[in-house]
């Protein structure tokens, strides 16, 4: 194997969820090789440093918004399937730095709603009130779903790709 | 594609197929063997077993990595193609019927299609026949060798985004030097990772489809797809008239990108729009969608090595979806007030 197949193992290594067999082939590797081994330990820093990291206070519009994401019951497939130890580790170590650098990095992602926020972006035609997608379709991330057409027909050279992904988030309308 | 388009495409893809080109073919050259490889799949017939899988550390962990195979039967005059799958486990049972106008997604078992509209031509109505300008514009495409995939010698072809547009994907075609069809094709994020591979592992070109394969099995019930869209739409006053609300246009766009058309989507009372963005190799997508309540918000994965970003502005819930670097969709946002 090369390098770049033990990296791959190497976060599954981390997350402790490689068989011991392959966790010894693997760490037999990183014994030797000065590149892999740093992956491996920078790995290791950051879920042992993990719990050691303080936590800023987060502001309240994106502490909101995170507890509004994270309430929500339909993730995507290629979500739903990334789904692991180290991802999430990665993914809250990545909310905190946010919630550190956000006001001052990207201070216009805030939460909806804000006090004296103009409405004048939409102008709604009055009559019957419409249902959203998510209440219409709520297995189906219809963005997703629709990003994936669009970018199959945009790249021939990607099609098969983002065909994988139409037909996996078409799934649950066959049910 | 125009009909009338086509006898010449196929006389050039004989032409083609007749041409072994050099192994290091002159700069030049390089963007025609990419506009045949763009339009390979419209002329080619052929049965090839492919392997998709999305490396994305980002979006997947390395060995759940999503790993799709295939196998792929098409047939490029008349447009039809049948795909079915050997993985990942959810699509085991699935076949995949296309026609230019339709998508079919048949569950063998059950004996259920659900049926799509593919759009194609239509998705992209602005820059429908100016894509390899375009690509031209915004990426320097360079051959970078030969190597032998599948038994067929290929160009190595290096598709990287121009200097002011760093932070955009590259790709890596391996293309066969008979047919100008991609062997294999690598995808890296603007921060160089490869994100995701195609690659087709056995090819078959004088492969010819029998009678009915391109047809539904016998007794298959059709659903059709609840998601309708309309047709190609430009962002005026008649887009606005047809939505009951005035859609909210980005004041930035990253570097390269277009504007490529817009579609209303709509199921059972719900309705939204789709604008697109593309810069001749790469989409962003930006949905806005009226949300009486707090709508979704933050980010998520949108696909193989793209982000997806949703937030709520006023009465709209919006999402941007590309695989670009996460701080120009953070930028595009921002840019809308």
């Amino acid at each position: 194997m090369r390098c770049e197949d033990y990296k791959k193992l190497i976060y599954d290594l981390v997350d402790g969820t490689l068989d011991e067999a392959r966790a010894s082939y693997v760490r037999a590797h990183t014994d030797q090789c000065p590149e892999c081994r740093r992956q491996l330990q920078s790995w290791e820093r950051l879920r042992a440093g993990f719990s050691a990291i303080p936590r800023p206070a987060m502001p309240r519009s994106l502490a909101a918004e995170v507890a509004y994401a994270a309430s929500r019951q339909r993730v995507p497939f290629w979500g739903r399937l990334g789904s692991t130890p180290a991802l999430r580790v990665a993914a809250v170590c990545g909310v905190l730095l946010l919630a550190a650098a956000g006001a001052l990095v990207i201070p216009s992602l805030r939460g909806p709603g804000r006090a004296g926020e103009p409405l004048s972006v939409a102008r709604f035609a009055p009559g019957a009130p419409q249902r959203t997608f998510e209440e219409v379709l709520p297995d189906v991330d219809v963005p997703g779903r629709e990003h994936a057409l669009f970018a199959r027909a945009g790249t021939a050279f990607d099609r098969n790709l983002w065909t994988v992904a139409v037909n996996l988030e078409s799934l649950s309308l066959l049910e | 594609m125009p009909v009338t388009n086509r006898g010449l495409l196929a006389c050039l893809a004989v032409l083609g197929g007749a041409w072994a080109g050099p192994a290091r073919a002159q700069s030049g050259d390089v963007y025609a063997w990419l506009e045949r490889a763009l339009q390979a799949g419209d002329l080619l017939t052929y049965r090839a077993q492919c392997v998709a899988e999305n490396h994305d550390p980002f979006t997947q962990s390395a060995a759940r990595a999503l790993k799709a195979q295939f196998v792929e039967c098409c047939d490029g005059p008349s447009g039809r193609t049948r795909t079915e799958y050997m993985a990942p486990p959810e699509l085991v049972n699935t076949m995949v019927l296309e026609d230019r106008e339709f998508i079919y997604q048949v569950d063998k078992k059950r004996r259920i299609a659900l049926k799509q509209s593919a759009a194609a031509g239509s998705m992209l109505p602005s820059v429908e026949g100016s894509r390899i300008d375009l690509l031209r514009r915004n990426y320097s495409a360079t051959i970078a060798g030969t190597r032998v995939i599948a038994g067929r010698e290929c160009a190595i072809v290096e598709i990287m985004p121009n200097a002011d547009r760093a932070g955009n994907p590259w790709r890596r075609l391996f293309i066969d030097k008979r047919t100008a069809f991609p062997l294999r094709i690598e995808n890296a994020n603007g921060a160089g990772l490869l994100v995701n591979t195609k690659a087709v592992t056995s090819v078959d070109y004088a492969f010819r489809p029998p009678e009915g394969f391109f047809s539904l099995p016998p007794g298959t019930t059709v659903k059709s797809d609840p998601v309708h869209r309309s047709g190609a739409l430009q962002a005026d006053a008649s887009l606005s008239a047809q939505l009951g609300f005035r859609p909210v246009m980005p004041q930035y766009v990253p570097a390269g990108y277009v504007f490529a058309g817009a579609h209303i989507i709509g199921a059972d009372g719900a309705k939204a729009v789709h604008l697109m963005y593309f810069d001749g190799l790469s989409t962003i997508s930006l949905f806005e969608e009226p949300t009486r309540s707090r709508g979704r918000a933050g980010w998520a994965p949108g696909g193989p090595g793209a982000h997806a970003l949703s937030w709520t502005s006023g009465n709209l819930s919006l999402t941007l979806i590309g695989d670009i670097l996460p701080q120009e969709l953070v930028q595009m946002r921002n840019s809308m007030g």
